[in-house]
Order: C-alpha cells, then structure tokens, then sequence
C-alpha cells in the first residue's frame, strides 16, 4: 500500500519538476508550465513519463526525498523526455529507450553533482545534456528508432489534436504586433519546452512574472541585450529565436537572482555574461555540428558554473553575494537578505577567534604542501615556538617535550557540539596515524551551515559531549596532542550532503583574535 | 710547540671509601666565554671581581616563563619582583618584554616610577609602607596590598582625610602543606582572619578590593602547594562574589618558583630535581580553569616571578687571590669575592668552572672570600682544577638577590656588566670608591683633627 504522504510526495515532486526549469518551486508557474508542455501533446506525454520516471526510479534507489520533491532529479529528465520525444516516433522501442535514458540521466547527474558540489556548484542541466548526446549518437547506429521531423508528424496526427482552440490560439497571439526582438523573446520562452509557438511563450511569460518579477525582468533584459550584440557583432540572428535563446533566458535567472542575492551588481553581472555566453555558444555550435548534434543550453551550463566557480575562489566576498539559504524566490531572497544585513549589521561573518590561548604559530596553512590537500586544503595547523623556533624541550623524543602537548583548546565560536571523537590513542612523535589520521576531534555546528572541526587532540580529555552547547571560548579542554598538528577547519555543509562527516569539504573563513 | 702550563705539584689522599652513584664528579670544564664574550676580556676591562648578566637569557627566561602560562590560561601578567634584582637596566629588559612591578618599600616604589612603570602597574606589597608611601601610590593608583589590620586602618583614615579611593588587595597567607609555613606576612586563611580582613574592606566605601594576593614561599620544590594556593584563593573569590556580589579582578600567586641551583645539603644538583615553570604552570592554570569561574569572570593571574627568571642570567667573575694548606690538610683557595657580594652562598651549593683550560687533575678544597671574618666561606668542600693566584673563575646562577642583598663590608661592590644581545657588553653599574662612602658621611668638625 502507497501511503498518503508519499503520493504527495511524488505529486509535489512532479510539479516541482516543472517549475525547477526556471529555478523554482512555485506549483502554480509548475502547472502552468506543465499545461504549456501539451499544447504540443506528444512532447507532454513525452514529458510527464520521464518525469514521473525519474522520481520513481530516484526514490527506488534510495536519494533524498527533499530533493526528490523539489524536482532536483524530474526536470533533467523532463528536458531530456521533451529532447528526445522531438526526434523520434513514438514506438514502443521508444518508451524503453527513454527509459533508459531516465535511468542514465540520473545516474550521471548523481556522478555530477558529487564532484561538482564538493565546490558548492550547481550541476545545472549538463546531467540531460550528457544524457541526450549519448542516447542520440547512440541511436544513429541502430535502426531502432524512427526519427521524423517533428512538426510535419504533428501536423500528419490531426486526429491527436484535441485541443481545437490550439490553432485558434496561435492565431490570436499572432496577430498582436510585437517588436521582432520581443517576438524572439517569447518564441524562446515556447523552444524551451521544445515548441515553435508563439502561444507557448506568452503563456511561459505570463507565469514567469507570476512567479517573479526579477526573474522576469531579467530574462527579457538579458534576450533583448542578447539580440543587440549579436546585432552589433553582425551575427546571424535568426538562430536566436529558437533554442540558443533559452542560454539568456536560463543564465540572467541562475546570476541575476538565483545563485546570487539580486542586486544591481547581479544585473550588471548578467549583462556581462551575455557576450560570454554568445561566444561560448558559437564555440559549441561549431564543435558540435561536427558530429550534428545540437548544443542545448551548453554554454549557459558552463557560463554558470565557471562563473560561480570564480566567485567562490574570491578572498573577499564583495559586491556579489552568494545565496546561502536558497528560499527558491528572488523576492524573498532579497528581502531576507537586506533585512538580514540590517539586523545583524557587523554579523555577516561570525567572529570565530583561534581556538586556544598564547601565542601560537601556523606550521601549515591552507593549501598546504603536506597534508593540506583537496578537499581538505582549507585547515590549520597550529604549533607553539619558543624564542629560538623550536617546538620541543629536552630532545623532542616525547610528546611530553612539546610545547603544544597538553595544552587547553577552546570554542572558536558559539555553537552545538555535533560531535565527538575522544578515543583515538596519541600518538608517539614520529608516528602517524594513517586511518585515523584526525586523531581526536570535535565538531561545532556553529548555525548557518558553518562547522568548525578541531582536532589532534589528547585522548579522553574532551569535556564536552556530543549535543552540548558551548560558549565562545569556553573550555573544551579537550588537549593537543599529536605534536605539531593541532588542527582547525571550517566546514560548509552543502545541501547535498545532509549529514556532517568527518572528513568533510573543507572552507577558507576568516579568524579574528 | 707552546710551552707547557706550569702546574704546581699537590698530594692527593687515595680515597678508598664509598663512591656516590655519580663517581668522582667535578665542575670543571672551563666556561671561558659568556655569551660569545671572553671572560678575560671581562676582567680586564671592567676588573675582578664583576657580575656578569646575559640579556639574552633574561630574555629567554621571560618568554619561556609566559608562553607555559598565556599558552594555557587566557589573561595573564607578570610582575617584577623589584627586590631580586633592582638594577635599572635588569628591571627595564623585563619592563621591554611586558612585565608590570612589584615592589616591598617606598625606595623600589620610586625606582619603578622612575623607570617609567604607570602607577596601576605597580604592586605595592611588604610590610612596611609608610603614610608618605601610602599616599603616593594611593595618588597613582598602584594595586596596595594590605599586609596587616594597622594598615588596613592606617589607610582607610589616610583614604577619608585625602577623600579619595584605593585599589587593594589582601595578602593571604595559609597552610600549602608546605614548612615552614609563611604566616607572618598578610593575613591568616584557615583562621578566618583573611575573610575578616575581607568583610573590613567590603564595608569600607573608599577601598576598592580588586584582588587577592598569596605568596606562599621561594624556592618552592612543590607544585601541589601553588595547586592548593590558587584553590584557597579562588575560594575567597567565589565567596566574595556570593556574599557581596563583587567579582574579583586579579589573583596574585607571588613568586617562588626556584631557579636550577643547588640547595645546601641536597643530594641531586638543583637542575635535576627543580620543577619546570611548565609543570607550576599547569597546576595553577588547571585549578583555576576547573575551579568553576564562569568564563568571562576568569580572574587575571599576576605571577611575581623573582628567582626562576633571573638567577641563571647572572655570573660573578673572580680570581684567585692566593692558596694555601690548611692544618687539617685540606687545600684551601682564597678568592677576591665573598659572601660580601654572593650573598646566597649561604644557601645554595653554588657552581663554580674555572675561566681557563687545565689539565685533568682536580683537587678537593675549601673556598674562602676575601673577609677577615670567619663566616666568609664561598664553598665548604670543591672539586676544582689546580688552581693559582691570578687564574679566573667564573660562579654560576648568581643573578637573584645578590645584587641587592650585596653588602659593602671590608670590600667595595663591584661592577656590573650586562651582555646584550648582540653580544656587547655595557657597564650598568658602577664600582663603588672611597667617595661613595665619603659622599654620606659627615665629619663634625671638632672632630677633624687630631695628633698621634
Ligand atoms: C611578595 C613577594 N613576591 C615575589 C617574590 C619573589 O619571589 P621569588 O624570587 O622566589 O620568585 C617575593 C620574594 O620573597 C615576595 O616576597
């Protein structure tokens, strides 16, 4: 028996999936958007399948329910249902083929999104660009598919157009005398969902600023600043109108207002981006007509995650700011944000202070040579000198003869112990533990997905427990031990990555004194 | 080929009896430089005998001293004990490196001042402090910590006549488990007398008791009596806050930490059985932290560290003046320092290296000073090289308290040299003259002449 509440699930994860194409979790635009998808029936059912597909097949293999019923995994798969329902007849070889695909489109996105938000990067849709390629090169050496052109087969299957009004709609919308560059804007909106139609697009429109107004704005303003540089670099224009408008559209709501809290230096970033994305598209379109294959949304895809990419590589986070909590509404983003900025005014760092007393020195910083590698390469190691620069007294043949042994650590800021690991034993001087090569540790959730991890410490000496909240610099009097590498990290937990681990990502943040 | 040392012929009784576990020890491999600085050098241009101190070492000392505390313990200050050594250049490198004053008497009050040390730096502790001293620290602001009630009430009727206000704390003195016990400076813990010293304050409107002060005795072999001392103090501190509602600002733990020398009578040389300032550190800080305070209401810990940061900073030059038999047989060699000006050769077994290479041969020997008196003993029994008028030693550890309690006695004090750290020496005081005794005296004038 299916419970209540999984049926919800999935109903709200079929919908979600919808509205995720334009980043959002809106179920009205969701409907919407779904409705528009069969005004080209075909392509709707096409669609719907793969959706519900991709749900089901997600939660069979054990991924997060939340994700699931944001539409994370559906709208890779809706793209991909939508792609490959355009070029093929709807055999029953069809079906399993798209079935397959489904089941690759996930696969890959999983591979995806574990490398890519390691780095806190979106996977955006290269998991339905990847898929499609491969299933569409695949095909072309069998005859197991019938590809058709697909808007003479719509017009051959009249009898599989329910909808009379249809035509009339077109009609109607057709007449309105739009500016051809506003034209192009909406005919975009409608090859998005694979459609050559006016109607579509109005329609996409229309629930576009229902669901915001930023987004909105700047997806026509990026179209538009699109279709005049192309104008201006004497490009051929008529491209735009079909599917390479979708990169503009897709990259002003991911920089204007999804990824980054939208603001007029986000704007302006997406006005940047524009000239960027038209050549990386040009560069795609002529590498992949090689092999004929269309380049989707590629180069809004690879804009996207180079650019964040670069932004989180910044030492000072200025003028830009990425989203932490995503509230899936650029409004609400904004809101939060401003009125986050006036009540914690000195706050938007916490003030983490080192996590110990006296002087103490850093014998390896971030990115260092020795151990501070990968994901791990945002850590400190901390050690203590005397006046001549050394770390021990007495030959330095027992860990008693360091000058970090034993000494007191504390909470570099206020937070929930998460947890605890007090029973590693020390380590000799010389000796290394290779396993368990954090030795002791503690982790504090400091709220705000930021973690701190601290650890090397002396066996049995933490004094607090797992759940336990701590004041900044309170007594942890957990002791360092293994000499010489007393460590501290920050930790930013990703989405993904619900649960904390040691051995987590680590995060360059900045300490006072 | 350089011709061969003349060394003078000796007899050595064979000693046939028990051996200690280390065999036949002997302190003699020459220390010939301090400090990259010859030791001959030295002699020659500022005379023997000369107290030698190494700024460097001074230097390393402190740091060392501050790392084992600030590096287990948020707020913490070190005191110079003013008393150990007052030379102006010593006390000025541990002003330079961060440390506050102590001092016990209205002359080492006016020293610190005039070194430059801010009133509210300054400690004023001891026993004796007069109603002018009084009033000038209560001017400044120095932390006056009360040694007995008749102070205790000569400053709160001084405090109502000015009409002003003092910071002060109590002196503590109680039983660490340690004797002999040092009850007869500040007031009595167990007995209840230190708490009524308390309550006194507390009621007074122009004291200001802002911290509590023990100094439970030098040369401390034990690190549980400063475990007990801070616990005794702290127990004070709760107290006050619960009763009265005032929280404590500082815990002063005095000084007493001994240096590596070697006490009288010890079995094992003093470098061997010494606590390290680390292992005081660590029971001092440790009862403190698990002690309860909340943790923005940890008191400062004042140390007054004395002994353990300067004595091994410190060397006296000197030569041999003559040697001779004695009618027991023993060997016996007469320097030109005595207990004059190393005072502490009355308690410790001072180290003592010849200045100069000498063959292997060593001899037992009584050290004697200078004086025409019978107590001027600098060694009872020694194992030196053969040693001849003229030839140089050079006495170890010697930088605490002997440039105070130095005394001038049938001999002058000498000079005083301070290495830096670069390895130049600077005279940083003077060898007294005739006219520095001239200087103080007034003749009367029927008494200037007379015929013999
Ligand atoms: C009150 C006080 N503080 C500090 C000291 C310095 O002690 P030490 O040289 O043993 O460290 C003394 C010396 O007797 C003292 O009386």
């Amino acid at each position: 028996m299916i419970k209540k509440h999984n049926i919800q699930t999935l109903a709200e994860g079929i919908v979600h999936s919808y509205a995720q194409i334009f980043f959002s979790q809106d179920k009205v635009l969701g409907l919407l958007l779904m409705l528009c998808t069969f005004l080209d029936p075909v392509l709707g059912v096409c669609g719907l399948f793969a959706v519900m597909l991709a749900n089901l097949v997600a939660t069979f293999l054990g991924f997060d329910k939340t994700q699931i019923r944001e539409g994370i995994f559906g709208f890779n798969a809706l793209l991909l249902g939508m792609a490959i329902g355009y070029d093929y007849r709807l055999t029953p070889a069809f079906w399993v083929v798209l079935s397959f695909a489904i089941l690759l489109a996930i696969i890959v996105q999983a591979w995806l999104t574990g490398i890519l938000s390691k780095q806190g990067l979106p996977v955006v849709s290269l998991p339905f660009i990847l898929t499609a390629y491969i299933v569409t090169l695949a095909i072309r050496q069998t005859q197991l598919l019938e590809v058709v052109n697909h808007n003479a087969y719509l017009l051959d299957n009249t009898f599989f157009n329910p909808f009379g009004v249809l035509d009339t709609l077109e009609e109607g919308t057709k007449s309105l005398s739009f500016p051809t560059m506003i034209k192009g804007y909406f005919l975009s909106l409608g090859a998005i969902f694979f459609q050559a139609k006016l109607a579509t697009g109005v329609l996409v429109g229309i629930g576009l600023l229902y669901h915001s107004r930023i987004a909105f704005s700047l997806t026509l303003l990026s179209f538009c600043w699109a279709w005049v540089c192309i104008d201006l670099a004497g490009a051929e224009m008529h491209w735009l109108k079909y599917q390479a408008g979708a990169n503009f559209i897709f990259i002003a709501i991911a920089v204007g207002c999804f990824y980054i809290v939208p603001s007029l230096y986000s704007y302006l970033s997406v006005m940047l981006l524009v000239p960027l994305t038209i050549m990386a598209h040009l560069a795609f379109f002529k590498l992949f007509s090689t092999w004929m294959l269309p380049v989707y949304t590629l180069a809004f895809s690879f804009i996207t995650i180079v650019f964040l990419a670069m932004l989180r590589a910044r030492s000072v986070h200025q003028y830009l700011q990425l989203i932490v909590i995503q509230y899936y509404s650029p409004e609400k983003t904004i809101y939060k944000s401003l009125s986050s900025a006036s009540r914690y005014k000195n706050n938007l760092f916490k003030h983490i202070q080192l996590p110990f007393w006296g002087d103490w020195f850093v014998s390896q910083g971030h990115n260092g040579k020795h151990t501070h590698l990968g994901d791990w390469s945002k850590a400190f190691d901390f050690i203590i000198l005397d006046s001549e620069l050394k770390q021990y007294h007495n030959g330095g043949t027992e860990k008693e003869d360091y000058y970090c042994y034993n000494k007191p650590v504390i909470a570099p800021a206020d937070g929930h112990v998460i947890e605890v690991v007090d029973y590693v034993d020390d380590n000799n001087v010389a000796a290394m533990d290779m396993q368990k090569n954090w030795g002791n540790s503690i982790v504090i959730d400091h709220g705000d997905n930021l973690y701190s991890q601290l650890s090397h410490l002396k066996k049995d000496s933490l004094k607090v427990q797992a759940g336990s909240y701590v004041k900044k610099v309170m007594l942890l009097h957990p002791v360092v031990i293994q000499v010489g590498r007393p460590s501290l990290t920050f930790i930013s937990n990703c989405k993904i990555m619900q649960r904390w681990a040691l051995k987590q990502q680590t995060i360059p943040y900045r300490t006072t004194c | 080929m350089e011709k061969l040392k003349y060394e003078r012929p000796f007899i050595k009784k064979l000693n046939a009896g028990l051996m200690n576990k280390f065999g036949t020890r002997t302190e003699y491999t020459p220390h010939t430089h301090i400090d990259g600085v010859a030791v001959k050098e030295l002699v020659a241009k500022y005379g023997s005998p000369v107290f030698v101190i190494s700024e460097k070492q001074i230097r390393r000392n402190y740091q060392n001293a501050v790392r084992a505390f600030k590096t287990r313990y948020p707020k913490v200050q070190f005191a110079w004990s003013y008393k150990t050594n007052y030379i102006n250049a010593v006390c000025n490198v541990f002003h330079q490196e961060g440390s506050w004053a102590e001092v016990v008497s209205g002359f080492e009050y006016q020293k610190a001042k005039g070194n430059g040390v801010p009133g509210n730096k300054i400690i004023f502790n001891g026993p004796d402090k007069t109603v002018a001293d009084l009033e000038l620290a209560i001017n400044d602001g120095a932390m006056i910590h009360i040694d007995h009630f008749d102070e205790l009430y000569e400053l709160q009727e001084l405090l109502t006549r000015l009409n002003k206000k003092a910071r002060v704390a109590i002196r503590v003195n109680m039983d660490t488990g340690i004797y002999p016990m040092w009850d007869r400076f500040g007031f009595n813990y167990e007995s209840g007398q230190a708490w009524n010293a308390i309550t006194k304050i507390m009621a007074s409107d122009n004291l200001e008791l802002t911290g509590l002060h023990c100094h439970i005795g030098t040369f401390m072999l034990s690190t549980a009596a400063y475990g007990v001392a801070a616990a005794k103090l702290s127990d004070l501190a709760m107290n006050i806050k619960s009763r009265f509602g005032k929280i404590i600002q500082y815990l002063d733990l005095g000084g007493g930490f001994p240096s590596a020398n070697t006490l009288k009578g010890s079995y094992l040389p003093g470098a061997d059985i010494v606590p390290s300032i680390d292992e005081f550190a660590e029971v001092i800080t440790s009862t403190l932290l698990n002690y309860g305070y909340k943790q923005d209401e940890l008191p400062l810990l004042i140390l007054e560290t004395g002994r353990a940061l300067i004595d091994d900073a410190g060397y006296l030059l000197g030569s041999v003046l003559a040697t001779k038999r004695l009618s027991d047989g023993r060997r016996a060699t007469i320097m030109d320092f005595g207990v004059n000006i190393l005072f502490t050769a009355f308690w410790y077994d001072h180290k003592i290296s010849p200045a100069q290479e000498f063959t292997h041969h060593t001899e037992d020997m009584v050290l004697y000073g200078p004086l025409c008196m019978n107590i001027d003993v600098v060694r009872e029994s020694i194992s030196l090289p053969l040693l001849n008028k003229g030839d140089q030693v050079v006495v170890h550890k010697v930088g605490a308290y002997n440039m105070t309690q130095w005394m001038q006695f049938i001999q002058m004090r000498p000079n005083v040299v301070m290495i830096d750290v670069n390895g130049n020496p600077h005279l940083i005081r003077n060898k007294e003259t005739i006219d520095t005794l001239h200087d103080m005296e007034v003749l009367p004038d029927y008494l200037k002449k007379f015929e013999l």
